[in-house]
């Protein structure tokens, strides 16, 4: 089962406002001061969902996802 | 008059497709100001068009399906001449399309007309049906309200009967939540089903393009002329065609029609929860079936869309943040920030999710549920009253469609009027059974319990 102190999770643990700060200067992506509100608040709902995604009572020794890459042209045998 | 008798006169000759186009102008031009569906009106194209279907029955050759009838598309589909805004002020700067998307030309093969371009929510990252540059767009129902979105003036259009057929894309509901709001079918095919070519993307891993329609019988036609493989995107599944309009009428036949519970339950949602009774109990659904994993597939959408959608409009969000309409640039600024291992947790849920939903249509056929949590909203408000809870209203319009295109389950939104406003059902399949979906359907259309209305 997945493990509630997963890297992904520890990520949540970031203040917002840094995490803002610091992934904004990364991206070099200028986020206007009346924008950080809005920003800050649709953060916290994406760190809610993260926090959903994290729940799912998944097998810990498999990465399944949902996208498969299915190289060569198509029609190929 | 519904677009396949429409066509029937046209090739029986009763109406010519000149007059019909002729008063499907008239129609527009009259009462889409009331609602701001419409934000292009390809008027000279149309009449073009409607004069090659007359044409061609004088002379004799065949008519498609849908000859002579109105159709319209969301403006993310590219229209040539036109420049494909997808609900942005940023992309009215594009160069005019030099090609029609390639659901409007199978549409236009059919004999479709295209008379225009739709409203929508700003690059589909929406439900509501609001629009900083082009409006607000409005419910034919009812004015004060929101028309539901992204595909807004598709909800708005086709049921104030400004288009027989119109054409949305779904990512999270932007389909279903319309069809609900407005009182029309809309269809959101299996993911990979009809092909994405010519549009303007949202968040390709989870991007659907679909009709919606007045009844049922107009919806299943402008599917089957629809579907066919298109290489040029890279999700369109290799299927063959299966045509769904000849098996419409085989009604349920022995299919195990389950009601949604677990995170769709609908007790403290009285519009939902009497809407979705009525329709399960015409089913003769019985079983509950638990959705296990559906919360989990919902927030997997929801950052899969947050993280993938921003990372596509990163540039445009670096350069002119302050082009964007409000409502939609702080979502995307926040996904732009989110971590890696969120999206990939989101992708590994998706696939797990699909799995367990996988193992519930072994013994089920189709699952009923909810499409939006209420009737339509007033415009401009901000909160969803939610099981005895205060919410944000915009993100979680969609709650009850999201997980379904989360795992891109084929799923036919059908309206049930309980007052003067309608509300959705959702009736869903598993991948592929599109047939199914429209079947069911068809058999609520005939008994009366589910219709559109025209907008007094």
């Amino acid at each position: 089962m997945t493990d509630a102190n997963d890297d992904g999770l520890k990520s949540m643990t970031l203040d917002r406002e840094d995490m803002l700060d610091a992934l904004a200067s990364a991206l070099e992506l200028d986020i206007d001061v009346a924008c950080r509100p809005g920003v800050l608040a649709f953060l916290g709902v994406a760190s809610r969902m993260a926090q959903i995604v994290y729940s799912a009572p998944m097998e810990s020794d498999s990465v399944e996802m949902a996208a498969a890459f299915r190289p060569g042209l198509e029609g190929e045998a | 008059m519904p677009g396949h008798e429409l066509a029937s006169r046209i090739r029986l000759g009763e109406v010519s497709a000149m007059e019909a186009t002729r008063a499907a102008l008239a129609r527009i031009e009259s009462i889409n100001p009331l609602v701001n569906a419409y934000t292009d009106v390809t008027a000279g194209r149309a009449l073009a068009a409607a004069g090659e279907v007359d044409r061609r029955r004088s002379a004799g050759e065949r008519l498609g399906p849908l000859a002579g009838v109105g159709f319209a598309a969301k403006n993310l589909f590219d229209i040539r001449g036109l420049p494909t805004r997808a609900g942005s002020k940023i992309n009215r700067e594009r160069a005019p399309a030099s090609r029609d998307a390639v659901l409007v030309e199978r549409l236009s093969a059919a004999g479709g007309i295209l008379l225009g371009g739709l409203n929508m929510g700003e690059y589909a990252y929406d439900f509501t049906g609001e629009n900083a540059h082009d409006g607000d767009c409005l419910n034919p129902h009812d004015r004060t309200r929101m028309s539901g979105g992204s595909s807004s003036g598709s909800g708005a259009a086709t049921a104030a009967g400004l288009a027989s057929i119109s054409l949305g894309s779904d990512t999270n509901g932007s389909i279903r939540v319309p069809s609900s709001f407005c009182g029309i079918f809309g269809l959101k095919p299996t993911y990979g089903r009809l092909p994405r070519t010519r549009s303007f993307p949202f968040c390709d891993s989870l991007d659907h393009l679909g009709p919606l329609a007045r009844n049922v019988r107009d919806l299943a036609l402008a599917y089957d002329v629809m579907q066919g493989h298109d290489p040029a995107d890279v999700a369109c599944a290799p299927r063959r065609i299966e045509h769904v309009a000849p098996s419409l009428q085989e009604g349920l036949g022995g299919l195990r029609v389950a009601i949604a519970g677990g995170y769709f339950e609908t007790s403290g949602l009285p519009e939902a929860q009497a809407a979705v009774d009525a329709v399960a109990h015409a089913l003769g659904a019985t079983e509950v079936a638990p959705m296990r994993g559906a919360q989990e597939g919902r927030a997997a959408a929801f950052l899969i869309t947050n993280a993938e959608s921003s990372a596509f409009h990163l540039q445009r969000l670096r350069d002119r943040a302050q082009d964007f309409d409000p409502d939609t640039r702080d979502r995307f600024l926040a996904g732009a920030l989110l971590p890696a291992a969120w999206l990939i947790q989101a992708q590994r849920v998706r696939r797990w999710f699909h799995d367990e939903m996988m193992q519930q249509f072994a013994s089920v056929d189709l699952i009923v549920a909810p499409a939006t949590p209420c009737v339509a909203p007033k415009i401009g408000e901000k909160i969803l009253r939610f099981r005895g809870q205060d919410l944000p209203l915009r993100p979680n319009i969609g709650v009850f469609t999201q997980p379904i295109s989360c795992i891109g389950l084929p799923v036919v939104s059908v309206p049930v009027f309980l007052g003067p406003l309608p509300i959705g059902v959702q009736i869903i399949a598993a991948p592929w059974r599109e047939d199914l979906c429209l079947r069911a359907a068809y058999v609520l259309e005939c008994s009366g319990l589910v219709t559109s209305r025209r907008p007094t």
